[in-house]
């Protein structure tokens, strides 16, 4: 009886854990080029809004974004999103990210950031940033990074770290 | 005057007979027109892979002379489908609703479906840039003979025709330009042949009022439309009163909410240089819906 209680109560607090420590792509924005007409850009919205963890598509015509925001608990899955920019009919130019997760330095000091089973290599992090960083990677605590990021040869995909926020649990 | 041509051709070809022959010949192919692409000549859109477009289109024409008279209603309706991001395939099939040919007292008409047509357009260029989109594609279509042909006037050509084309444009937030050359290569029926038909077309546009996406958006067109009409033969031989030259003036509008499109525009004739004595138009126009999903 206490070890189904112990059981039950673990499993509560699983799924209290707020779920940006899990980590995720939260937000997304594309810029797109080409993008000239609004009845056009519906291709780009229906494409989009077909990639994992979509929830809703936003297009800027003036701007020539795209953003997009992520399913409760689900991260967007930005390796599709070149894709489908080009499966609709568009150029996709620079990828803008909102990411938590958890930073871990590797054996030659690389920082990465970690959430479920994704790692993406934090670039251009140097000074009080990186400092920062370090700092969290010590305590396992969460970050919330805004940066660029790119496909750096075949499936593998660097983040350019732009500001860091640290998440309080 | 049409019993004049009559007497080109030796019986059975009645009066009757050769107003249907006349009027079918002044029957202009139709077009897939994406939206934002000019009504009555071509542009380079294709349409999102894997994406489905629907179009309903209603057309008319009306040409006239010194006691000839002849007028088109048709309702046409199209798919179309993008195989890949650069290559779409249109399916269109024409119903005529009313098509009147009225020459010497004469009054017949018909109703019916007309041609079948297929066509694929290849987008093999594209250059994107903030706000921008330059394209080029090809176009090569074929019009099967499944009109019906036993009417008074014909609605159908009797004949298997193919339509090459290129085109060109540039499309930014505020400004379109377009610009096209194509031909129409007609085959024989049993005895008659429709001459061949050339037409270059440029089109400007302007969106008055720069918006945002889901927001309603407007462009205006302008277009000049070209067109050169080979002589039909009829047993190896020119037809007298056929072919020529055209130039049209066409103003035209698109109005597009999210994937539904509203686009209707006007044909007005500037120029004619016709041979023999033809009909001349008097006005062609259409109004279209057009739905992506």
């Amino acid at each position: 009886m206490a070890k189904g209680l112990r059981i039950a109560f673990m499993t509560i607090i699983c799924l209290m854990v707020p779920a940006v420590t899990q980590g995720q792509v939260e937000s997304l924005t594309v810029t797109v080029d080409g993008l000239a007409c609004p009845f056009c850009a519906y291709g780009i919205e229906k494409k989009l809004k077909k990639v994992a963890g979509v929830k809703a598509v936003t297009v800027s015509m003036q701007k020539g974004t795209v953003s997009l925001t992520a399913k409760a608990r689900q991260s967007i899955n930005y390796s599709q999103i070149p894709a489908a920019v080009l499966d609709s009919g568009f150029t996709p130019r620079t990828m803008r990210v909102v990411v938590s997760g958890t930073v871990t330095p590797d054996e030659k000091q690389n920082l990465h950031l970690q959430w479920d089973s994704k790692s993406l290599m934090l670039n251009a992090v140097e000074g009080d940033i990186r400092e920062r960083l370090l700092s969290l990677a010590g305590t396992g605590g969460a970050v919330k990074v805004h940066g660029i990021i790119r496909e750096k040869g075949a499936a593998t995909w660097t983040l350019a770290t732009e500001t860091v926020e640290e998440v309080r649990q | 005057m049409t019993s004049i041509k009559c007497l080109r051709f030796p019986p059975p070809f009645t009066p009757s007979f050769l107003l249907i022959i006349t009027t079918l010949f002044v029957v202009i192919p139709p077009l897939p027109s994406y939206a934002h692409e000019p009504l009555f000549g071509l542009g380079p859109h294709t349409i999102f892979k894997g994406g489905l477009g629907v179009e309903v289109e209603i057309e008319g024409e009306k040409n006239s002379s010194v006691g000839e008279k002849e007028k088109e209603y048709a309702l046409h309706s199209e798919i179309i489908y993008g195989i890949t991001t650069d290559l779409s395939a249109t399916l269109a099939l024409p119903l005529v609703l009313d098509k009147m040919a009225e020459s010497g007292g004469i009054k017949e008409s018909s109703s019916g479906s007309g041609d079948l047509e297929m066509r694929l357009k290849y987008r093999f260029w594209r250059h994107d840039q903030p706000g921008i989109q330059d394209a080029a594609a090809v176009i090569i279509g074929t019009k099967l003979p499944t009109g019906d042909d036993d009417t008074n006037p014909r609605l159908g050509s009797g004949s298997t025709d193919f339509t090459f084309g290129l085109t060109a444009a540039r499309e930014s937030l505020v400004w379109y330009y377009f610009g096209d050359l194509r031909y129409r290569l007609n085959t024989k029926d049993d005895r008659a042949k429709s001459g061949d038909r050339f037409f270059a077309d440029v089109a400007i546009g302007i969106r008055p009022w720069p918006t945002e996406y889901l927001k309603p958006d407007l462009v205006l067109l302008a277009e000049l439309n070209w067109e050169t009409w080979l002589r039909n033969e009829f047993n190896g031989t020119d037809v007298a009163n056929t072919g020529g030259d055209r130039l049209f003036f066409s103003p035209s509008f698109f109005f597009t909410i999210r994937n539904w499109a509203i686009k209707g525009g006007v044909q007005l004739p500037l120029y004619h240089d016709l041979h023999g004595d033809q009909p001349e138009d008097d006005y062609r126009f259409k109004l279209a819906v057009e739905l992506h999903y």
